[in-house]
């Protein structure tokens, strides 16, 4: 099958872990996401749809994210979402909650603040952040790259 | 910002794409976990409403012929559908040969010729290396990750 690249996936399934979660854990994931929404009082369309999508990946029940959503417009307290967190939960929160924040293309002081909160909660290491923004703008890249590719194909 | 244009697509038109997805998905006669978990992700980032997805996921069971659906698609949408099915249908760790068949009329019937599609190909490759750096920053490590790690291409 010479349409195949030579070390497709490694044979590995699709490259996430969190719809392996309990499902308590993926509804805590998706609270502190919905907290992250509301940080910077603005929810953008491209927040809105990093959400959603991050939703569907996390596959809640519709009733959950009904529920979840109503979080949109009341958010949690962050101590609320982070004691419900476990600790695998919490890191995927963490990396998706940076990417979340990067989706309007501005990371502001206030979520740099709740995302530091986040990391001393759980314990990682202090440059984590730092880390994850840089594996965010190669994300995008990535994600541009797929777009470019397509008005390639398509001259 | 976010760099993709599927929430720009009209509602019938993001309907349409999902709907390609579902009928990828069920291609291989086996529906994973990692399927599912592909398309709820992208119908959420192209913002399709709740009721809405509730339609589309009947396709599942009884998927509609592939090119009743692309014949009302709109080139772009089906090059979208394209590079989205491609995800899809490398969710499962392979492409299937039904998969690929299906993937090939898709970029046939947007005027993508195979030596292109590999590239699109390739690109969906350098998402689970991708993936699979994130989670080494996280320390949340998935079994087979050691292959990926610092060998993504970009």
């Amino acid at each position: 099958m010479w349409l195949k690249s030579d070390d497709v996936f490694a044979g590995l399934m699709l490259p996430d872990t969190l719809h392996m979660l309990p499902q308590v854990e993926r509804f805590a994931y998706a609270k502190l996401l919905a907290f992250m929404t509301r940080v910077d009082n603005e929810l953008t369309v491209e927040e809105m749809s990093t959400f959603e999508q991050r939703l569907g990946t996390a596959l809640l029940s519709p009733p959950q994210r009904k529920e979840i959503r109503t979080y949109l417009k009341n958010p949690p307290p962050l101590a609320e979402c982070l004691a419900e967190l476990g600790a695998e939960s919490g890191r995927l929160a963490l990396r998706d909650a940076v990417m979340m924040a990067a989706a309007d293309g501005n990371v502001d002081d206030d979520e740099l603040e709740v995302l530091d909160e986040i990391v001393e909660h759980l314990g990682l290491a202090d440059d984590s952040i730092e880390r994850l923004l840089e594996w965010t703008k190669k994300g995008y890249r990535w994600m541009q790259s797929g777009v470019d590719l397509l008005n390639e194909l398509a001259e | 910002m976010l760099p993709d244009s599927v929430q720009l697509l009209d509602e019938d038109e993001r309907r349409k794409h999902a709907t390609v997805l579902m009928i990828i998905a069920a291609a291989d006669g086996e529906l994973v976990r990692e399927e599912i978990s592909a398309i709820e992700s992208c119908m959420g980032l192209m913002l399709i409403h709740p009721t809405v997805r509730e339609e589309i996921r009947q396709c599942l069971t009884s998927p509609p012929e592939l090119d009743e659906v692309i014949s009302e698609m709109e080139t772009a949408t089906i090059r979208l559908a394209l590079r989205d099915g491609a995800i899809v249908a490398a969710a499962d760790g392979d492409y299937d040969d039904n998969e690929l068949n299906i993937l090939r009329m898709l970029a046939k019937s947007c005027g993508i010729n195979d030596e292109r599609l590999k590239r699109l190909l390739d690109w969906v490759n350098d998402l689970w290396h991708l993936c699979a750096n994130g989670r080494e920053i996280i320390a949340s490590p998935m079994l087979g990750d050691d292959k990926l790690t610092g060998t993504e291409k970009r």
